[in-house]
């Protein structure tokens, strides 16, 4: 009896310090930080990607006045996506490969500490899309890198002096890394890259004080692998049932089934559910892996404790397009036909934007945010499957035809760089492609850490058209229309910003960031960058005055990359392999430009 | 007959033409301050020379570009040839059946050989001959 008492006393003592200790290790301290304009902590500037920012110093009237303030050269060239954090009075900045890290004193724009690992280059040739890397993560004073060979590290954000570090996967195989990965309480979230080398795509999270494996969700095969509860996880409302992406592939296919998850991911701390898209299905020949291939290009939510699926989307089932489905999920609580909704907004790359309730996964809408969108008519609201056309369907017309004329292409009507909201407007600020295809498939074997692509692609504007390869939009995600479009001569394939003095800002290809009216898309100032650009722009204040910070550098140097030998019409879109000592031309890396105000 | 019959007006339009061309032609120089300056830094570090032979021989590149293109059509034109560089699926989109690509890229090859054939007498100098990026630069012009 007496032992029972004590059992009955002290282990609810027990368990309540334990999650007592466990909640404020899960700490609160990045959910206040998201909160805060001056500083600028997640790729997303908050938890649900928003890229709204309530600063509002730089606005409508100002904005023609912007100044470059300061620049900074990294050192490094290719192309640099993403953007710099600001914690504090400390920036931290990346680079693509080799990935170096830099926390920079704003006070002086002096350097506190870098970091630059040690990567094998080998790891080059098996990154289909450019040596990017798309950011840092922050969080329990921590700097965590991602790096191109998969390789995790946590750095001490103060020292720079390296904490611990894993591996994520394994790059002979093909696995690499782009993403950058988010903080969510104790946990680091991090995928993985590779769907042109038929990797199988999943997500993981790390414990953030000593890297162990808590938990990892895949995106194909067995239920308990994908973490998928066939009674609970549902798609369109309904459970998802035994086997789900088994039942939708050829044999074993699955196993080398793509469906990556190398975009970005946003996370809701009220449901505690995770926000991002699997890719592609390898490979790119759709005749060779009949079925819906299940659960490439979805949108999954997860649990962020167990990593269990509350619901998945499939928007292009057995995908002939490699429309990758890995655009950001931005999370928005507005009104959907008059009723106020917790909403999930995903612009995809097949060129549908999706509105979804993000607690039970229910579609809202689906509407096509390029008007040059052909492959398919429209998506059916019941079964939420897109109808496509024939004549634009690669399967259909079968392996060695030349399918002609679909839009959008390969990259899709929009890539990975991420869209803006705000709450003032209502808006989304979208960057797009403008682009379409012919598209050829071909007869492909896989080997581990060989390209596993199998279609040869051109690609071309939009025929019809402005002429240009790219818009800038703003987008109804309620009526699902566009508001106004802004024709560019190149695809934007920079992250957007949009803040509270109503002003929108983006870069293009030729180097420009733009300021443009958050209302009427009007331009209101452009400023010409060293190069290209297709980084993020962030916003964040020192000493109560705006900033605005962007990375340019597109990698595309003259001179470098012709010895590559691409000049072939439909050379390199694959993997990439030759690498040319570049370092005679440091001088012309990337940049990262800050704006600000005159006094 | 025709020919002699033309009004007053027309012909004031015939007449004015070269100065038209003149105009066009003065308006066409219209490159920014900070383009120049970053052509010839770049035209410098590609040489890989910071002697004054090659900053008189870029400049006078980038004078005969200038006279040549429009500001706009030009960073059209460098931001063609600067993507088609790009890696991977990406720079796919401007190497790839993109004819407008090409096109530009092409044009804009045309003028830059030309502006090098008239400004860089020593094609053949020790620094051009080791420094395979002239040559990969060459290379661009198909």
């Amino acid at each position: 009896m007496k032992k029972i008492k004590y059992v009955s006393t002290v282990i609810p003592v027990i368990l309540a310090s334990l999650l007592f200790s466990w909640t404020s290790w899960g700490n609160d301290e990045l959910l206040k930080m998201q909160t805060d304009p001056n500083q600028w902590v997640m790729w997303g500037g908050n938890y649900a990607g928003n890229r709204y920012s309530e600063l509002d110093q730089i606005n409508v009237k100002n904005a023609s006045e912007l100044q470059v303030a300061w620049t900074m050269s990294t050192g490094v060239l290719r192309g640099h996506e993403g953007g710099p954090l600001v914690i504090g009075e400390t920036m931290y900045l990346h680079t693509p490969f080799p990935n170096k890290v830099f926390a920079v004193n704003l006070a002086d724009q002096s350097i506190i500490w870098s970091y630059e690992p040690t990567q094998d280059s080998s790891v080059i040739p098996v990154m289909c899309c450019d040596t990017v890397y798309r950011g840092l993560a922050y969080g329990k004073g921590k700097i965590f890198l991602q790096q191109a060979d998969t390789t995790l590290v946590a750095l001490d954000a103060k020292t720079g002096k390296k904490i611990w570090s894993l591996k994520n996967g394994d790059p002979k195989k093909g696995e690499t890394n782009t993403n950058a990965p988010v903080v969510i309480k104790n946990m680091v979230i991090t995928g993985i890259s590779g769907g042109e080398f038929g990797v199988r795509g999943y997500l993981t999270a790390y414990d953030t004080e000593t890297g162990k494996q808590l938990w990892r969700g895949y995106s194909t095969g067995p239920d308990d692998e994908m973490l998928v509860d066939p009674e609970k996880t549902t798609h369109m409302l309904k459970p998802v049932g035994k086997n789900s992406s088994l039942k939708t592939w050829k044999g074993d296919q699955w196993k080398i089934g793509g469906g990556t998850t190398w975009g970005w991911y946003t996370y809701d701390p009220d449901l505690n559910l995770i926000y991002y898209g699997s890719g592609n299905p390898s490979t790119w020949n759709p005749s060779q892996r009949p079925g819906d291939n299940r659960w490439s290009m979805a949108i999954w939510a997860r649990d962020a404790d167990t990593g269990m699926t509350k619901w998945v989307y499939q928007m292009t089932p057995h995908d002939e397009w490699d429309y990758d489905g890995v655009n950001e999920m931005i999370l928005v609580d507005q009104k959907i036909k008059g009723k106020m909704r917790k909403t999930l907004v995903h612009f995809d790359r097949n060129g549908f934007a999706y509105t979804m309730d993000r607690v039970t996964g229910e579609l809202l809408v689906a509407e096509k945010f390029d008007p040059a969108v052909n492959w398919a008519t429209h998506v059916d609201m019941k079964t939420g499957r897109p109808q496509v056309v024939a004549k634009y369907s690669t399967d259909q017309n079968g392996e060695d035809e030349d399918t002609q004329g679909v839009c959008p292409a390969a990259l899709g009507s929009k890539d990975q760089q991420p869209a803006a909201y705000s709450p003032r407007t209502g808006l989304f600020y979208v960057p797009t492609n403008h682009v379409c295809m012919n598209y050829e498939p071909f007869e492909v074997s896989y080997a581990a850490g060989q390209p596993y692509i199998g279609a040869t692609l051109s690609m071309f504007p939009a025929p019809n058209s402005h002429g240009g390869l790219g818009n800038f939009i703003a987008w109804d995600a309620d009526k699902g229309e566009i508001v106004w479009s802004l024709p560019e001569a190149f695809s934007v394939w920079s992250g957007a910003l949009a803040t509270a003095g109503d002003v929108v800002f983006y870069g293009t290809l030729e180097g420009y960031l733009k300021a443009i009216d958050a209302k009427t898309g009007k331009e209101l100032y452009r400023f010409k960058t060293p190069s290209g650009i297709i980084g993020n722009i962030n916003t964040y204040t020192y000493k109560g005055k705006q900033y605005l910070a962007v990375l340019s550098g597109v990698g595309g140097w003259a001179g470098i990359g012709m010895a590559a030998g691409l000049e072939g019409d439909t050379e390199g879109l694959g993997a990439v392999g030759a690498y040319r000592k570049l370092s005679d031309y440091t001088q012309l890396g990337g940049v990262l430009t800050v704006f600000t105000l005159p006094k | 007959m025709v020919v002699f019959s033309v009004s007053r007006y027309a012909k004031a339009v015939l007449y004015s033409i070269p100065f038209v061309l003149f105009v066009e032609q003065a308006l066409a120089n219209d490159f920014p301050t900070v383009d120049r300056a970053l052509f010839i830094q770049e035209c410098m570090a590609l040489e890989n020379s910071h002697k004054y032979e090659t900053l008189y021989a870029c400049s006078c590149k980038l004078d005969k570009i200038a006279a040549e293109m429009s500001y706009r059509e030009f960073v059209e034109a460098d931001s063609y040839q600067r993507m088609s560089n790009m890696r991977g699926e990406r720079g796919g989109l401007f190497r790839s059946g993109n004819k407008q690509a090409r096109d530009i890229r092409k044009h804009y090859s045309q003028i830059k050989t030309r502006a090098e054939a008239a400004c860089f007498p020593q094609q053949t100098s020790p620094h051009s001959a080791a420094d395979s990026s002239r040559k990969t630069d060459n290379i661009q012009k198909r």
